[in-house]
């Protein structure tokens, strides 16, 4: 009994380490990369494949608290559709940038909102409410727009998209903060232990006086605010709102948690995890296009990623668990 | 120790990014500089293509046109794309991408003709030549446009129904919005139908350049214009997908449909009689076209800014041409 304490001491820590495990996968694609090609690991690539990654790492970081939580949601990819014209109007209406971010950022609030309602009272599984709210969403996007794109046009707004500070592209501050404010709210507050204690086993959590309802409130309401976030600087990027984009975005949201390491059964993860996906899948892109390969790989490279980086996890934990 | 496995990792990965960046700056400044129009001819020249998307046959023949065009002149390809033409952040990350490689020229269709136009301006800011193929964008720094000039395109398709279909209501399936080539070509047909008084728009609906889409907004229309007489599609992935609902509704005597692009599997079907006609564009000879005018662009020659390849319409009396893309 001691002898195995004492030599697993170190690997027994590394078994435990959330979310980090993903940067395994990440730091031999990026070797791989920096030999077989001539400009990954330039400054100015590595700089734009970050700025690339920020709306998906945003994104994530709320699919993060609704996966951890055992659930999945579906309508981040319309919702990010939805808030990106209700601030681009705003902004083009009043050319006031900051009314139109907070117009995103609310509107993503009482969208989330709205899933959180209805799958914590009338208690719909998560995954068919927010199927049912991935359509509606983008009914209403189209309908509002009357299926017509909207170009922003404001000098400044673009910078949150397309500028840089201190030499890195602004985008990479915006989902560090936003990384960093997640993580604090998941493991350091209330509100984050009843995430992790939902996702675990709901029942047990409602039996130790978890107020179920209010938290999967307010966990969709942080999905949400998180999309809003994250259709600025989508809406930034490209100084236009289109009422088609987004399509599937939630399963690049998912696909960057699951390479994170957060477990699709709920009750684990970190954000860190998924920052770290997101910008794997982000490399995986920017690299296969340096490697001048068919464009139809990277479907397929990323949907292996997917499968290995898990597969890794899931057996590292199961050693952990069998010693 | 968790903090120190951790910090271990992050500093390997930052130590082999250095080793590799470093070497770069020795070495590489000729690639990432991207002027490629500086160096001696005997370099070989890379071209990079970024059409809306490989998913649509018309794109693929454009884009295999302009490769072996570009390849007999002993320039090197590189093809990358999103997986759907809605997906215009991915086709900005490609783009940025290539720019990034220090590429010598870009052929871009753009998905989003006002989406594109910084990143085309920060190409044009590094010395990459930019041309447009097919799709336009807003005035921004391309060098040329080679395409159809779809809003006559429009127009052609216009005269066709108003020739053919001579009287009653007609519906058009139009692509998404942003696409310049599909809403030049609605235009062109808005415009042109007006002049033909017996014949009335009744609707005119996205589809997203999609077969499947294409089917199922014409179902739609059946049900709700019933004495539905013609669907105008701009494109013939969504023609198809008309022509095999409009089949199935069992009223392809009733329903004359037109497409757009001239797509081989709809001239074949044109052929079997699932629709009428099609607005063939000539994406074979814009990839042709294209790399002598990016050649010309090398050598110093004057190019033209605009170049319309044409359309022709065509139906079942000349439909074996066009079984094969122009």
């Amino acid at each position: 009994m001691e002898k195995s304490c004492h030599q697993s001491g170190f690997m027994q820590r590394l078994k435990q380490v959330e979310g980090l495990g993903a940067l395994f996968p990440l730091a031999v694609i990026c070797v791989f990369l920096c030999v077989f090609t001539d400009t990954f690991a330039s400054y100015n690539n590595i700089m734009q494949v970050l700025r690339q990654a920020a709306v998906y790492a945003i994104m994530g970081t709320g699919m993060t608290f609704v996966i951890i939580s055992g659930a999945v949601d579906l309508s981040q990819g319309s919702l990010l559709a939805f808030c990106c014209v209700f601030a681009g109007m705003t902004i083009n209406a009043t050319g006031n940038m900051w009314l139109g971010m907070l117009v995103a950022v609310v509107i993503g609030a009482l969208a989330g909102s709205v899933n959180g309602l209805v799958i914590a009272f009338i208690k719909i599984p998560p995954f068919i409410m927010t199927l049912g709210t991935m359509y509606i969403f983008r009914g209403l996007t189209l309908w509002v727009t009357n299926s017509t794109q909207i170009a922003v046009n404001h000098e400044r707004f673009k910078f949150i998209g397309q500028g840089f500070l201190l030499g890195i592209p602004f985008p990479v501050y915006v989902f560090i903060a936003i990384g960093i404010l997640a993580h604090v709210i998941l493991s350091k507050t209330a509100t984050g232990r009843y995430v992790y204690a939902i996702g675990s086993n709901a029942e047990t959590a409602r039996l130790s006086g978890v107020r179920i309802e209010r938290n999967i409130i307010k966990i969709y309401a942080i999905s949400g605010i998180s999309i809003g976030l994250a259709a600025i600087v989508y809406m930034s990027r490209l100084s236009a709102a289109q009422p088609t984009a987004g399509q599937s975005y939630e399963m690049e949201a998912i696909a960057a948690a699951v390479i994170g390491g957060v477990s699709m059964s709920g009750g684990s993860g970190s954000v860190f995890g998924t920052l770290i996906g997101a910008v794997t899948v982000a490399v995986i892109r920017n690299g296969l296009v340096l490697l001048g390969v068919q464009s139809y790989f990277t479907q397929i490279v990323v949907g292996a990623i997917i499968v290995v980086a898990v597969s890794i996890d899931f057996i590292r934990k199961r050693i952990a668990a069998s010693r | 120790m968790k903090k120190l496995f951790v910090l271990l990792l992050t500093l390997a990965m930052a130590l082999t990014l250095v080793a590799c960046g470093g070497d770069n700056a020795a070495s590489g400044t000729g690639d990432s500089s991207g002027g490629g129009d500086s160096d001696s001819g005997d370099a070989s020249k890379v071209i990079a293509v970024v059409p809306k998307t490989l998913n649509n046959p018309f794109f693929v023949a454009m884009v295999d046109s302009l490769k072996s065009a570009c390849e007999s002149k002993g320039w090197t390809v590189k093809v990358n794309a999103a997986d759907a033409e809605t997906e215009v952040d991915k086709q900005v990350s490609i783009v940025e991408a290539f720019i990034e490689e220090g590429v010598d020229a870009i052929v871009l269709g753009p998905s989003s003709a006002t989406a594109l136009v910084d990143t085309i301006n920060a190409a044009a800011a590094k010395g990459i030549a930019v041309f447009l193929i097919d799709s336009g964008a807003d005035e921004c720094d391309y060098k040329a446009f080679i395409g159809t000039d779809n809003y006559i395109g429009g127009v052609t398709g216009a005269e066709w129904i108003g020739e053919n279909v001579k009287s009653g209501k007609v519906a058009i399936l139009d692509g998404f919005s942003g696409n310049d080539a599909t809403t030049q070509r609605q235009k062109g047909f808005m415009d042109k139908i007006a002049e033909y008084p017996d014949i009335e728009v009744v609707a005119s609906e996205y589809a997203n350049c999609e077969i499947s889409k294409g089917m199922e907004v014409t179902e739609n229309f059946l049900v709700a214009y019933p004495d539905l007489t013609a669907i105008f599609a701009v494109n013939d992935m969504m023609a198809i997908g008309a022509g095999q609902a409009v089949e199935a509704a069992d009223k392809r005597s009733q329903i004359t449909v037109c497409g757009f692009d001239g797509q081989p599997d709809a001239v074949q079907k044109l052929i079997e009689g699932t629709i009428d006609a099609t607005i063939a564009q000539k994406p074979a000879t814009m990839g042709t076209l294209m790399a002598e005018t990016i050649e010309k662009h090398f050598n110093g020659g004057t190019i033209e800014r605009t170049t319309d390849t044409g359309c022709d319409v065509v139906t079942i009396e000349n439909a074996e041409t066009y079984l094969n893309w122009q």
